[in-house]
Formats: structure tokens, C-alpha cells, sequence
């Protein structure tokens, strides 16, 4: 009896998801209730992070499951992963979000103000996928290796919607310094993930 | 710009940093089927998967999902009554509805894959697109990528790994198809009709009852199907108490199946009935009856 590892979880998690993306293109609403049932922690904690506001990150979520319904065609499973597709989709729509708000904040010559509301997390949602929940501990326990500085550059330019020179000038850093925390941030991440940062995560199971 | 310049733009590439000239040439020479920097950037956006999943993990509200699985639902009914108006698509009940022939997408853009990263200057105007620049480079690349690489051997474990997920699921069908016979196969087989109550009255159902196996089946038809955070359960109602056999979800055509394990004493069933209850079911009724029959037909 061996623990499953990180390939063999992914590829589980994978092949359930690109089953049910399948059936969601074939019009089963059932399947889209189970897709948003093994996802919705991560849509919507993802974009809470990212705007910090609940009733914006619940649009968001619903736009982002409302899309999978109307546009499960889009989804290749050849060409990568269901967990990265969506996770792109929804940092993209969270980020565009951000700036809308950003620019609209600007035009008013008023404040951002982000009504962060302090939710208390939870230790577990049950209907994730075991694949999910493997990557939230390993996450965290990368995060905690890696040095303060570059960990505060990564999370501001993944979860900031920032460029590298917005980085610089909220960090109070010269911008070379801020480019190589972020990219020596991405390389550590990458050797501290080990297995869930493998290129052939997905490809590589069956073998 | 050589290689090693190349790859040192993948986590920046991953993040959607970069911009500019550096942007345009990372995605030519991606485009041109460097290997190194194909593989860098999978770790990359495996990196990045990792990110989300460090965002504080927070009960989702139970409010969203609802409305989500509405809309959904909605739209689900809209397309079907359009398909059922169109006079050559008309197909009978039995036959398993196909993709769906028309789908509510006007108002969504698509997001192309590989989804594209986020621009980290809105105001830049954007040229012709990522996929519209390569996709000539990339249609001979791809050809000569399948034969050379291991694309068509992922292709084909992919596959693999599907046709073992429809297995699964043909063993799991043929285990009910067979305790379904177990119960049918019974000399002493019972046939208890339920009728359409108040809510839907076309509704029906029966359930097929071995009394030598305690076992028995359960069919329903023309059951709307439940509203989000609702589903349908099924009770026996013995000496006047009823007893949860479980809830059972409905398929599209409003058809139901559902195998009860152990109805115990023939003796003591005076009824069955279907109800609609918060999802997951209740230990009493509360909702609304759907459909409701006696014991007293007896067949065989």
C-alpha cells in the first residue's frame, strides 16, 4: 500500500474533469454541477485573494462557471490540463476586473476602497479533488521556505495584477531588484514544488 | 537573443509580465518550437497553478451556487423547447439527446487555449494576437512535433485513460443492470403503480418488488426535474411511518431509476411515495408529494 503520488493524483483528478467537461459540452447540466461542486473553493478563494471583495468575487465566480456552460467547446484537453485552463480564466477575468476597478477609481479621483471582508477560512471542502487539496499543502509549505522578499514580489505580481514597475514603486525597490525576486521567487517555487511542478504532470502517468 | 536569455523569460511569461519587445520575441521563438522553453514554461504555469491554490481556502456561499445551477437549469429548458419546435429534430423519448444544437453564447467572447495571459499594460493597443501571428509556423511545427516527439503516444494515454473511465463506468452500470434482474427475476414479483400527485400529475412510476430478496426497484416518469438544492426522495411507508429509501437524481428526459437494498417486511408496506426535499434528503418528509401508491396490485 503506497500513497498515491502527485502524478497520479493530477492525472485522476484530470481525466474525471475532461469526462465531465465532455458531457458539459453535450448540454449535462448534471455535469456542470459536479465540475462547480470540485471547483467552486478554488474559483472563488482565488478571487476573493485577487479582488478582496466577496460580492465581486461571487460575479466573478458565476461568470466563470456560466462560461464553462456556454463554452465548454473551448476546452482542449489535448493541449493541457483542465485545472491550469481554468485557473488561467479565472485569474485573467479577476485581473481584468481589477484594473476596470483600478481605472475607474482613478477617473473619480477617489480611493480605492476594497471592502475586504474578513471570512474565516475553512480546513477543508470535501468535494475538492484530493489533487487540489494535495497542492494546497504543498503550496503552503513552498511559500513558507521562501525568503520574505521574494515571496512579497511573487504574491503582489500573481495575486496584485501588477507590473513590474507598479511592483517597484508600491515595494519602494529599484526594478531590477524587484524583476530578479520575482523570477529567483518562480525558480525556488519550481525546485521547492518538486513533482506538482513537473512539466509532465499529466502526460506522464500512464508509462 | 540567445537561449539561455530565452528561458530566463518563461516565469515572467507565466505571469503575464511581460511586455513589449521581450513579450514578442519569447512568443516567436516559442512559436518556433524551442523544446527547453516549452518544458520551462509548463513548470512555469505549474507554478503558477500552485499560487492559486495559496489563496485562503473560504466557505463558498451556498447562495452562488444556486444561482449558477439556475441559470444553467434555465437555459438547459430554453434550448430543449427550442429544439422541441423545430419539427427534424423531434426525437422520441428513448433516444439519448444528442449535443445540444444551438447554445446561448452571444453575449460570451471565447477564451482561446492557451488562454491568454493578461496584459500588463491595458491601455497598450495589441496587435494581430498570439494565435493569429504563429498559427502558420505552429500548423508545420505541430505536424513535425506529432511525428518526432511523444505527442501522438500522449494522445493515445489520454485515450486510454478515457476508454478506462467509460469501463468503470460500464461495470458500474452492468452491477445495477444485474440487481435490477435480481428483483425482476423473482416468481413472486410485485408491481406497485404510483400516481401523479398534485405537482405533476402526468408524473408516474412503479416499483417492482421481490418479496424472497426484500429487494426492490424503483421507476419514475415524467418527473420535472428538481430546482437547484432540491432533490427527489423516495419513501416506504410502513405501519404509517414513512422510511427513507434514499434520494435518486432525475435524467434528462425526466426518467428516474433507483435500486432500494432492503425493503424488509412485505407484510408491513402499505405504501411507497416520492417527495421533494432539501438536497441530500431528509429523515421525514417535508416537501411536496409527487407521486404516491398503495400495495395492493399484485402481478404474478
Amino acid at each position: 500500500m503506497t500513497l498515491p503520488t502527485a502524478r497520479q493524483l493530477a492525472s485522476e483528478a484530470n481525466a474525471f474533469d475532461t469526462e465531465l467537461m465532455a458531457r458539459v459540452c453535450a448540454r449535462d447540466a448534471n455535469a456542470l454541477r459536479a465540475i462547480y461542486d470540485r471547483h467552486s473553493s478554488l474559483v472563488y478563494g482565488l478571487g476573493l485573494k485577487i479582488l478582496r471583495d466577496p460580492t465581486e468575487a461571487e460575479g466573478l465566480a458565476q461568470d466563470v462557471f456560466l462560461h464553462l456552460w456556454r463554452r465548454a467547446d473551448l476546452f482542449d484537453g489535448d493541449r493541457g490540463a483542465f485545472l491550469g485552463w481554468l485557473v488561467s480564466i479565472t485569474r485573467n477575468r479577476a485581473i481584468d476586473r481589477l484594473r476596470a476597478r483600478r481605472t475607474q477609481a482613478a477617473k473619480t479621483d477617489a480611493f480605492e476602497v476594497e471592502r475586504r471582508a474578513d471570512i474565516a477560512p475553512r480546513a477543508m471542502d470535501p468535494n475538492e479533488t484530493a489533487y487540489v487539496g494535495e497542492l494546497r499543502g504543498a503550496v503552503a509549505r513552498a511559500l513558507g521556505e521562501l525568503p520574505e522578499a521574494p515571496r512579497t514580489a511573487l504574491e503582489l505580481a500573481y495575486f496584485g495584477g501588477l507590473s513590474h514597475a507598479e511592483i517597484a514603486q508600491q515595494l519602494d525597490t529599484p526594478l531590477g531588484t524587484v524583476k530578479a525576486r520575482i523570477r529567483q521567487g518562480m525558480l525556488r517555487m519550481r525546485d521547492l514544488l518538486g513533482d506538482f511542478a513537473a512539466a509532465d504532470l499529466i502526460a506522464d502517468t500512464e508509462g | 537573443m540567445d537561449q539561455d536569455r530565452f528561458v530566463e523569460l518563461a516565469p515572467d511569461y507565466a505571469l503575464g509580465l511581460l511586455e513589449g519587445e521581450d513579450l514578442e520575441q519569447f512568443e516567436r521563438h516559442l512559436a518556433a518550437g524551442c523544446e527547453a522553453c516549452e518544458l520551462e514554461l509548463a513548470r512555469m504555469d505549474a507554478v503558477g497553478d500552485a499560487l492559486a491554490c495559496a489563496a485562503p481556502l473560504v466557505p463558498v456561499p451556498d447562495a452562488l451556487r444556486d444561482r449558477v445551477l439556475g441559470v444553467v437549469y434555465t437555459e438547459l429548458d430554453e434550448s430543449k423547447a427550442r429544439a422541441a419546435q423545430a419539427p427534424t429534430i423531434a426525437a422520441p423519448a428513448a433516444v439519448r439527446p444528442g449535443p445540444a444544437v444551438d447554445m446561448p453564447q452571444a453575449t460570451y467572447s471565447p477564451d482561446p487555449w492557451p488562454p491568454q495571459r493578461p496584459a500588463v499594460t491595458p491601455a497598450e493597443p495589441k496587435g494581430p494576437g498570439f494565435w493569429g501571428r504563429v498559427a502558420p509556423a505552429l500548423a508545420v511545427a505541430g505536424v513535425l512535433a506529432a511525428a518526432l516527439t511523444g505527442v501522438y503516444a500522449y494522445q493515445l494515454r489520454q485515450q486510454l485513460t478515457l476508454v478506462r473511465a467509460d469501463l468503470e463506468r460500464v461495470q458500474a452500470e452492468n452491477q445495477e443492470f444485474a440487481r435490477v434482474l435480481d428483483v425482476v427475476g423473482s416468481p413472486r414479483l410485485r408491481v406497485i403503480a404510483l400516481g401523479g400527485q398534485a405537482p405533476s400529475p402526468a408524473s408516474e412510476g412503479h416499483v417492482l418488488w421481490s418479496p424472497e430478496s426484500k429487494k426492490a426497484v424503483f421507476y419514475a416518469y415524467g418527473l420535472p426535474r428538481p430546482p437547484a438544492g432540491k432533490d427527489y426522495q423516495l419513501w416506504v411507508i410502513e405501519g404509517g411511518a414513512p422510511r427513507s429509501e434514499g434520494v435518486f437524481p432525475v435524467d434528462e428526459r425526466g426518467q428516474a431509476t433507483h435500486v432500494l437494498p432492503d425493503v424488509p417486511d412485505p407484510a408491513g408496506v402499505g405504501a411507497f411515495a416520492v417527495t421533494l426535499e432539501p438536497a441530500g434528503g431528509l429523515a421525514q418528509p417535508s416537501g411536496e408529494i409527487f407521486l404516491a401508491g398503495g400495495v395492493a396490485e399484485k402481478v404474478n
